[in-house]
């Protein structure tokens, strides 16, 4: 594109083919939106940021049954724009408002996840905010992980310099104790698994039995000792 | 500018999506998921597999020398049949089944279809042997048992909702219900969630509310709400006095009928977490004494599950907002 465009330039237009369904969050000069084509009345996912994340331009290149397919990623001169596939279904934070996860729900979302994570994992991606408001599960089933504003690249680099995620399920080295990796989601993961069962934090109450362990071993304060990868963690389920 | 391939409209020159017809120009790379589940089953498929040609090489052989050792072969060639179910069983307990409600509400899948309308009265803690969380495939089934087993034990009394404690013999409970399930208190096709802990539906309410202000508390007997069955308030003594309802929070969803003969209901509240409500929940717009007014949040309108989105066109209802 020769001419400049900002972001707003490039959602008045998008708004000539497109109506406004619902604004699903807007902080941080970040906004989430729900958008419908006017013609097909199909719906899809915009959203709006102040800064380009590199992370959508590595999704976009791949699809899975546990990533919502990216669609575009329009880098604009104050900003990026992501168009991306609007998954209809309900978070696991809005399930848990009716009571906790059966074990074997929580096995299947949590593996989901963990496939998620692992394939953002091999692309040298970390998500950084793992938790159940970020866990779709769509009418159809499909379990999907979103929300990657807080992705970031792998990189030998020093410690986060900027806090992201979400407190509770952020990791010791997130909060600036070392660099996220990897493992830093296994944390959240093991967070997540402990919540969805027990409906609270393991520092208040861990599950029981092997589901605990599991828990246990996500959330060391040594990220040596958490399962080294997601799929070592979905095996284990 | 270039021009979309498949509907010519003129797009942004390095678009790689036509913002028109929602097309993708470029190929996406599609990632293999943990194979772990798929690799297990070959190897247990291939395991089952030997011992059944191991058992039948074995029955064959020893059939011809002694037929006293054949009987006790067969024997185990059966149970390693069944091991295969009880596998299938526990690895995928809700695979395909989700199907959507297509169309009109009524078609209804086989697996997750809409629960079959529960006891006449009668209440859970009288039915210590209703189960649930055996996965989808089984939960229809326990419902319905449940159901008929409710049945024959009429009445452990409570008057208000909170209360379990062996009452005086009242007539009847306010409500009627039975054990959530995954089948009774999601909509069709959730087949990734799992019946909420220690939840029932309500099956029937009992009592006439002479306001016609009817309110659900959030709980019943100490146990969540997920769910208005179908003919809830359909009894005739009921169903002519309902002229409001306020549904709790912790409701899913408002099954096909639940508000079945309620002629005069003008006015239903619910809350955001309602994720379903289905075709023929209300008395049509012809036959209704008011017009119907639906009480919710703004974004839960737009909240498209099943027949939400068209309710209020459906039976010429009107929204109105509502925090409460």
């Amino acid at each position: 594109m020769v001419k400049a465009m900002t972001r707003d330039t490039y959602l008045a237009e998008l708004f000539k083919v497109y109506s406004l369904v619902s604004v699903l969050s807007d902080k941080n000069e970040c906004k989430v939106l729900r958008v419908r084509n006017k013609k097909s009345e199909c719906d899809m996912v915009v959203r709006s940021f102040p800064s380009a994340i590199a992370a959508y331009e590595e999704l976009y290149k791949i699809s899975s049954q546990n990533l919502p397919l990216i669609y575009d990623v329009i880098n604009c001169d104050d900003g990026q724009i992501v168009l991306e596939e609007f998954i209809d279904g309900v978070t696991v934070s809005e399930v848990m408002e009716s009571g906790n996860y059966h074990y074997l729900g929580t096995r299947r979302v949590i593996r989901a996840v963990c496939n998620a994570l692992e394939i953002l994992h091999k692309k040298k991606l970390v998500h950084r905010d793992v938790k159940p408001e970020n866990v779709l599960i769509g009418r159809d089933g499909r379990v999907v992980l979103i929300d990657f504003n807080a992705a970031r690249k792998i990189s030998v680099s020093s410690k986060d310099t900027v806090i992201m995620g979400t407190v509770g399920y952020a990791s010791p080295e997130q909060l600036g104790v070392a660099q996220s990796d990897a493992r830093t989601d296994i944390y959240a993961v093991g967070v997540l698994l402990n919540v969805m069962i027990t409906g609270k934090h393991p520092s208040e109450k861990i599950a029981k039995g092997k589901a605990g362990k599991i828990v246990r071993k996500c959330t060391s304060v040594n990220p040596d000792e958490r399962y080294q990868s997601a799929e070592k963690l979905a095996r284990s389920l | 500018m270039k021009i979309c391939p498949k509907c010519k409209s003129e797009i942004q020159e390095e678009a790689r999506f036509c913002l028109y017809c929602m097309t993708s120009f470029e190929g996406k790379e599609a990632v293999d998921e943990i194979k772990e589940k798929g690799k297990h089953r070959i190897y247990i498929a291939a395991a089952i597999l030997a011992i059944i040609v191991i058992a039948l090489g074995i029955f064959i052989l020893t059939q011809g020398k002694n037929s006293n050792t054949a009987e006790n072969d067969t024997d185990f060639n059966s149970s390693a049949g069944e091991n295969q179910g009880a596998y299938d069983d526990t690895t995928a307990p809700n695979d395909g089944e989700g199907s959507k409600p297509a169309g009109g509400g009524e078609s209804t899948p086989v697996g997750g279809g809409q629960p079959i309308v529960g006891p006449q009265s009668g209440s859970l803690s009288s039915n210590p042997s209703g189960s649930v969380n055996t996965g989808a495939s089984s939960a229809g089934s326990t419902t319905q048992s449940g159901a008929s087993s409710n049945n024959s034990t009429p009445t452990t009394s409570t008057n208000s909702t909170n209360s379990t404690s062996s009452a005086p013999p009242v007539t009847q409970p306010k409500f009627s219900y039975i054990e959530a399930t995954i089948e009774n208190a999601y909509p069709t096709g959730h087949s990734a969630m799992y019946a909420p802990e220690n939840a029932i539906v309500i099956t029937k309410v009992n009592y006439i509310e002479n306001s016609g202000n009817y309110v659900i508390p959030e709980t019943v007997d100490g146990k969540k709400v997920a769910a208005v069955m179908p003919s809830a308030f359909a009894d005739s003594s009921v169903s002519a006095t309902v002229k409001s309802v306020t549904l709790p929070s912790t409701v899913r969803t408002i099954w096909s009928d639940a508000f079945k003969n309620c002629r005069n209901l003008t006015d239903l509240y619910i809350k955001s977490t309602v994720i379903g409500i289905y075709e023929d929940a209300f008395v049509d717009s012809s036959n209704r004494a008011g017009k119907l007014t639906i009480h919710c949040k703004r974004d839960c309108r737009d909240f498209n599950f099943y027949y939400y989105r068209n309710i209020a066109d459906r039976y010429d209802a009107n929204y109105e907002e509502w925090n409460g």
